[in-house]
């Protein structure tokens, strides 16, 4: 019987094997990318979402590229955000808003169930033809999508590139301040920056290239806004960490009355 | 034939017994009579019983009752039975003789026209003409929608334009009134089409009892014809609204064919629609359809000729509707965001004529605003009265009955009862039942008894699908054509909610129910007249699905809504306004104008003047003075005649003093020559009417013949009380030989003589 034991060389290669190992696995799980779990919606407290006038619904889109598109997915600031959000729309409306929100992707048939739709980080956004045709027809029959959280030139022109082809035929403007979207339920005539968390501890308000905010729209043939851009700004993060001290109050108050406002409009207009 | 058997039995036609009074003209007085009769009861009775042994009791009995009545008779006839009537003097009475000579008399009969039928029978040198001469100064005139006095009846052409036939007896009348009148004779088809007869003309001649006997012209009934009867149109409407066009129709001689009804905007088609024709004469069919054009149009409602029909011309008729440019104002009240209003709201976005007003209620303190005109509308809530007035719909949406002011129901109510409005409920968590409704002041409003469920919520956020009644196909439609229509209706999703409702108040009409996909049906949608407006109730917060779930291009959405909000406020009224008391006049000259004068709260002004300028077709005006009526608050009427074919055009300006109330507006319109074909068989129940309303008796003109000794029992005019002998009327023969004749048969058989 022999007794084979490792040499130093052996040794070595095992632990370099393990740490490449353990490297690998951990960058690999940055990119982990959240199973819509559908039945699980419905097994809250609530009850299913088709017992309540509003649903939040956030839009869930593909991201073919996952080096290049790390940390920009749909689910940024999932679900906190939204349902901290809700919190404040039914404090402040008489709204009879489930307390938790849906997330559908564009060719979910049941998108048209939700006339209100949100999504972030959309300058990664990546819409096949039969998705766009999806949103089109979605937003044609009277949806409204509010798209946050997108910042500097680089994104602006990925996010264009998708709407042009959900709408070739349509431009995007800029949202007057006298627009009904700022005075539907909270008079709000100040186009404000909203910062993400990383202000904190950058001390920058703006993200990459995005030093300007800008309120954005696609609006329909009677003038209705179709498609609501926030864009260098971040309404999400306000929502997500309005509990958290270091995040400034004035943010957070301008994000929760920006945000019941275009769901007052969306569900007037 | 049986006057003619009266006449040889009584020696004395029906109508004389029925003028005359019976006497008995001997000299012996009455009681003698009466105690000879009972003598010769007595005188039979002993002969039977003393020597007539051999008859038994009851053969005894029988004889002798036919004996005494024999005897009876005999001494009855010796006491002379006479009949005293009132006889015309010949050549002292007048007697007209009005000639029915419309265009509907030229009307082909196999082959002969009913003119000719009636110059035939006139004819100077004819029978019944010169038997009337020898007794009365006959007067011989032709009507149409004037009365002429004419030599002979040869002069008759057939061409009027209507047959006044009640009129022209009163204007005949009226002329003749100062003359010893014996009667009136009309020679007519009864197929009148204008004005009825002054009240006071035909009670005179009543009350002079002068007999009107009328001679029917033509065939009573038409072996095969179809007929449009009549055709209900609004007189005004917004576009793009769904207007019911109310279509009676009328057949002979089709049962079990199929008709096609097609109904027309000038020479575009809008809708047809197939039709059985049962073994009823008469059926109402509602066309709807969606005007689009703005302005005044003619709408042409026609049936399609079947073969073998008497007459064509009366297959079509046409009507005027004013499809107004103007823009209604709509107030819409919501409790809360809801995506019904969302979609309701973009439903009439497009929508030029009707401007939607809405006031959301977006928190339990903050109200959002739309489609207000300028800041100070709707910044107070639900205005007071006066501006509540303005508006001409209220829509109430998920919002509690007790957020309104008792005051404010109040006005909400007296906004659909008096001012006109129309009003719609919608479902929802605070709608209906579940907002209290039912107890609060508006109760009555509800064209449904809205209680709640069993639970206490009569509100289900539970799909359903909505399912048109027999009325409500009548009334919405989602695309002109019949198939298209149908496929698009049963192409709506479900609607995603809806709420308990009960049963329907009556007058009520349910327009759609709400099917579970158990298959449980309740009302869904309602509707209802209430006061001078309309209520209805549409039991869901749901159809957005319909816009949400369909294409983009499909509008069955917003066709559906902009029909039902159109609906609310089509027959909203203005606060003056005037209305002619038909939109056509078919050979008419007589138009009947009434104004509705309010102010601005819509309580009525007596004391205003209303004054009419009619625009007439040859471009003339004309100003005319409207009358109060007394019994009707804010009412004025006048009459006016109308001359030129064509469309008229009135506008009323009402004043108090110095200041102007208001103006209204409104249209008709004129035609020659076109009722003659409708209804155009022989009106056999208006002949009778007239006649035997006056003591006369109509006949067929084939009967004519029995006329003169008709006449000449009449009585009017100059008479002589003539007495006529009774005893020798052939009947008394025939009694006594029956009776004899009898008694005889009887004892042969008994074998007693």
């Amino acid at each position: 019987m022999s007794n084979r034991s490792m040499t130093p060389r052996g040794s070595l290669f095992v632990c370099l094997l393990f740490v490449i190992l353990m490297v690998t696995g951990a960058y690999a799980l940055q990119f982990s990318i959240p199973i819509l779990d559908e039945t699980a919606e419905n097994e809250q407290p609530e009850g299913p979402w088709d017992q309540f006038e509003f649903v939040f619904a956030r839009l869930a889109f593909s991201f073919p590229d996952l080096r290049l598109n790390q940390g920009h997915t749909w689910d940024v600031d999932w679900p906190k955000a939204e349902r901290q959000f809700l919190l404040g729309v039914l404090r402040w409306t008489n709204l009879q808003a489930r307390r938790q929100e849906q997330v559908l992707n564009s060719l979910d048939a049941k998108l048209v169930d939700f006339p209100f739709l949100y999504a972030v980080e959309v300058g990664y956004m990546t819409l096949s033809d039969q998705e766009a045709a999806s949103l089109r027809e979605y937003l044609l029959r009277g949806g409204m999508l509010v798209v946050d959280d997108f910042h500097g030139t680089k994104e602006w022109e990925a996010f264009e590139r998708q709407m042009n082809k959900v709408f070739p035929d349509r431009k995007i403007h800029d949202v007057e301040i006298s627009d009904p979207i700022f005075h539907c339920f909270f008079d709000i005539n100040e186009k404000m920056q909203v910062p993400g968390l990383q202000y904190l501890y950058s001390g920058r308000k703006y993200e990459q290239d995005g030093i300007t905010p800008h309120y954005r729209a696609i609006y329909d043939d009677d003038g209705r806004i179709m498609v609501m851009i926030n864009f260098n700004s971040d309404l999400g993060d306000a929502w997500e960490w309005a509990d958290l001290p270091e995040y400034s109050e004035i943010y957070t108050s301008y994000a929760y009355r920006l945000g019941v406002n275009y769901i007052i409009y969306a569900m007037t207009h | 034939m049986w006057d003619s058997i009266f006449s040889f039995l009584f020696k004395y036609p029906p109508v004389a017994f029925s003028r005359g009074r019976l006497t008995l003209a001997s000299a012996w007085p009455d009681w003698v009579l009466v105690l000879f009769i009972l003598l010769a009861a007595a005188a039979v009775g002993i002969v039977l019983w003393k020597f007539r042994p051999k008859l038994e009791f009851l053969q005894k009995t029988l004889v002798g009752v036919l004996q005494f009545l024999t005897l009876a008779i005999l001494l009855l006839l010796l006491w002379r039975p006479s009949l005293v009537l009132s006889v015309l003097v010949p050549q002292r009475n007048v007697l007209a003789v009005l000639v029915d000579d419309s265009s509907s008399m030229s009307r082909m009969e196999g082959d002969t026209r009913r003119l000719d039928e009636v110059k035939g029978a006139l004819d100077d040198a004819g029978p019944l003409l010169s038997q009337l001469r020898e007794k009365f100064q006959v007067r011989l005139y032709r009507f149409s929608d004037e009365v002429n006095r004419i030599a002979s009846a040869q002069e008759l052409q057939g061409a009027g334009s209507a047959s006044h036939v009640e009129d022209s007896l009163a204007k005949t009348y009226s002329e003749l009134r100062q003359l010893p009148l014996a009667g009136i004779v009309v020679v007519s088809d009864g197929a009148q089409n204008g004005p009825t007869a002054s009240l006071d003309a035909m009670a005179e001649m009543q009350a002079r009892r002068i007999p009107i006997y009328t001679l029917g012209v033509g065939e009573q009934e038409f072996d095969q014809d179809l007929q449009i009867d009549d055709v209900v149109l609004p007189a005004s409407v917004l576009p793009e609204s769904s207007v019911v066009a109310t279509v009676t129709v009328k057949q002979n001689g089709f049962i079990g064919h199929k008709g096609k009804l097609e109904l027309r905007d000038g020479n575009s088609i809008l809708k047809t629609k197939e039709i059985d024709f049962g073994p009823a004469e008469i059926q109402t069919v509602q066309m709807n359809f969606t005007p689009r054009t703005k302005g005044l149009r003619e709408f042409t409602v026609s049936i399609a000729p079947l073969d073998g029909e008497s007459i064509t011309q009366n297959n079509s008729q046409s009507r005027l509707v004013e499809v107004q440019e103007r823009t209604a104002k709509v107030l819409y009240i919501e409790g809360e965001p809801r995506w019904e209003f969302k979609f309701i709201r973009r439903a009439m976005d497009d929508d030029k004529n009707l401007r939607l007003v809405s006031l959301l209620r977006t928190s339990p303190n903050k109200f959002y605003r739309q489609g207000v005109e300028d800041e100070k509308e709707l910044a107070e809530g639900l205005p007071p009265k006066k501006e509540l007035f303005r508006y001409e719909g209220i829509v109430l949406g998920s919002i509690d009955a007790s957020f309104f002011s008792p005051q404010q129901q109040e006005d909400i109510l007296a906004f659909v009862n008096r001012r006109g409005g129309g009003i719609l409920f919608l479902g929802g968590r605070y709608g209906l039942g579940d907002g209290g409704y039912q107890t609060s002041a508006m109760a009555d409003l509800l064209p449904l008894d809205v209680a709640g469920g069993n639970s206490g919520i009569s509100f289900q956020r539970k799909p359903v699908k909505l399912e048109l009644t027999e009325r409500g196909w009548d009334r919405l439609q989602l695309a002109d054509s019949e198939t298209t229509n149908r496929e698009y209706w049963d192409k709506l999703p479900n609607l995603s909610t809806y709420q308990m409702l009960g049963e329907p108040k009556p007058g009520a009409v349910v327009l759609a129910e709400a099917v579970t996909p158990e298959g449980k049906r309740s009302p869904v949608l309602a509707s209802q007249r209430f006061g001078r407006g309309r209520a209805m109730i549409f039991g869901t917060d749901g159809s957005w699905r319909w816009r949400m779930e369909l294409e983009s291009s499909n509008r069955s959405h917003e066709t559906f809504w902009r029909q039902i909000l159109h609906s609310l406020v089509n027959d909203s009224p203005a606060p003056v306004n005037i209305s002619a008391d038909k939109l056509l006049y078919m050979d008419e000259k007589m138009v009947r104008l009434t104004a509705e004068v309010h102010d601005e709260n819509f309580e009525p002004v007596n004391a205003a003047t209303a004054v009419a300028s009619i625009f007439s077709p040859d471009g003339s005006k004309q100003e005319v003075i409207l009358s109060p009526v007394t019994s009707e608050a804010g009412v004025f009427r006048a009459a006016w005649e109308a001359k030129p074919e064509g469309v008229y055009r009135v506008e009323v300006a009402a004043r108090l003093g110095d200041r102007e109330i208001g103006k209204g507006a409104a249209y008709f319109q004129r035609a020659n020559g076109r009722q003659e074909f409708f209804s155009s068989e022989q009106n056999v129940s208006l002949l009778t009417r007239l006649a035997e309303q006056s003591g006369g008796k109509y006949f067929p003109l084939k009967e004519s013949d029995s006329l003169p000794e008709q006449l000449s029992y009449s009585p009017a005019g100059v008479t002589v009380p003539e007495v006529r002998d009774l005893w020798d009327m052939p009947i008394w023969f025939f009694l006594l030989l029956l009776l004899k004749g009898t008694e005889w048969v009887f004892r042969k058989r008994w074998g007693t003589i």
